[in-house]
């Protein structure tokens, strides 16, 4: 079975964890969302999405922003970095490779 | 990694993706309301005398359905924002607004084709057209909201296309079909497949 699994030292362990992943798909999807829409997109709880989307910021794959939301509670909104695209781009060739030596 | 592990992430990608892209911001009770709205708006037509026909007192008409549309319209905005603060998420999304510009064309074409018909004296040919816009509308709709908004809208251009050509009768019988019954259909449609489609959750 050896040949049938890939070296999960070469992916990226950021990406690769679910709740993260997740994430980045959907910032994938939509160019830019609020916190609520990503809580929806996702399915995670705030608790998880905020520890998640920290670890996303800090290693440089989302930018996070707050603005004013009409006097009330300011709003975050996230995006992909340049490098977050990239990334999870290089991650769907990962399972792209594992899934097509499977297959064959 | 395992081929099998890979499939799930492969399945949550897309399951992900789908529901970011994916409209649910329109509630069936609006679709509800406004099916009722349209039922009551073609008996008040009928009970005054308010027809398409030649003779139809058409100022009544215009006022009895426009109120409807207005009524309607509004209704449905407030009903959206309400849900969306159910869910804790805002209402005018990026997604929302690529929303009401895919509608816009057939709501245009339907107000353009309104004014012809009533410069030209083809109130007649009212209900018909309105059926073809708004169908055409709901189809820029379903582009988001996927199925049940696809369904509402070829069944309006199916009424629309029937009663243009005589197979269907026309004037508020047509509107109570269309715009009452297919509304209510829609509704009950979304409020049967619950407000959002079960959330595969991550953590």
């Amino acid at each position: 079975m050896k040949l049938k699994t890939a070296s999960i030292e070469s992916l990226d362990r950021i990406i690769h964890e679910r709740a993260r992943l997740a994430i980045v798909a959907a910032l994938a999807a939509e160019k830019e969302l609020s916190f609520a829409e990503l809580r929806v997109s996702t399915g995670l709880t705030d608790g998880n999405l905020s520890v998640q989307l920290r670890t996303l910021e800090v290693a440089g794959y989302v930018s996070l922003a707050k603005s004013e939301a009409g006097g009330r509670k300011s709003r975050t909104s996230a995006r992909l970095t340049t490098s977050g695209r990239r990334a999870f781009t290089a991650y769907l060739a990962d399972l792209d490779r594992v899934l097509g030596r499977w297959r064959k | 990694m395992h081929p099998e592990q890979a499939e799930d992430q492969v399945a949550l990608i897309r399951s992900v993706m789908e529901r970011t892209t994916r409209f649910t911001g329109l509630p069936g009770a609006a679709c509800l309301v406004a099916g009722g709205l349209a039922f009551a708006a073609a008996g008040a037509s009928w009970a005054t005398g308010a027809t398409f026909g030649p003779d139809g007192r058409h100022a009544l008409l215009a006022a009895i359905w426009g109120i409807t549309a207005g009524v309607s319209a509004v209704q449905v905005v407030v009903l959206s924002i309400l849900a969306a603060r159910r869910r804790g998420s805002p209402a005018w999304t990026a997604l929302a607004r690529r929303v009401v510009v895919a509608t816009l064309p057939g709501l245009y074409v339907g107000a353009a084709l309104t004014e012809f018909a009533r410069r030209s004296g083809r109130h007649d040919a009212l209900p018909a057209l309105w059926c073809l816009a708004y169908g055409a509308s709901l189809l820029g709709l379903g582009l988001y909201a996927g199925w049940k908004a696809n369904l509402a809208g070829i069944l309006f251009l199916a009424a629309g296309t029937l009663a243009l050509f005589g197979v269907l009768p026309g004037g508020n019988l047509l509107m109570a079909i269309s715009f009452g019954g297919i509304h209510v259909l829609l509704g009950i449609l979304i409020l049967g497949g619950g407000s959002h489609e079960a959330q595969d959750r991550v953590d």
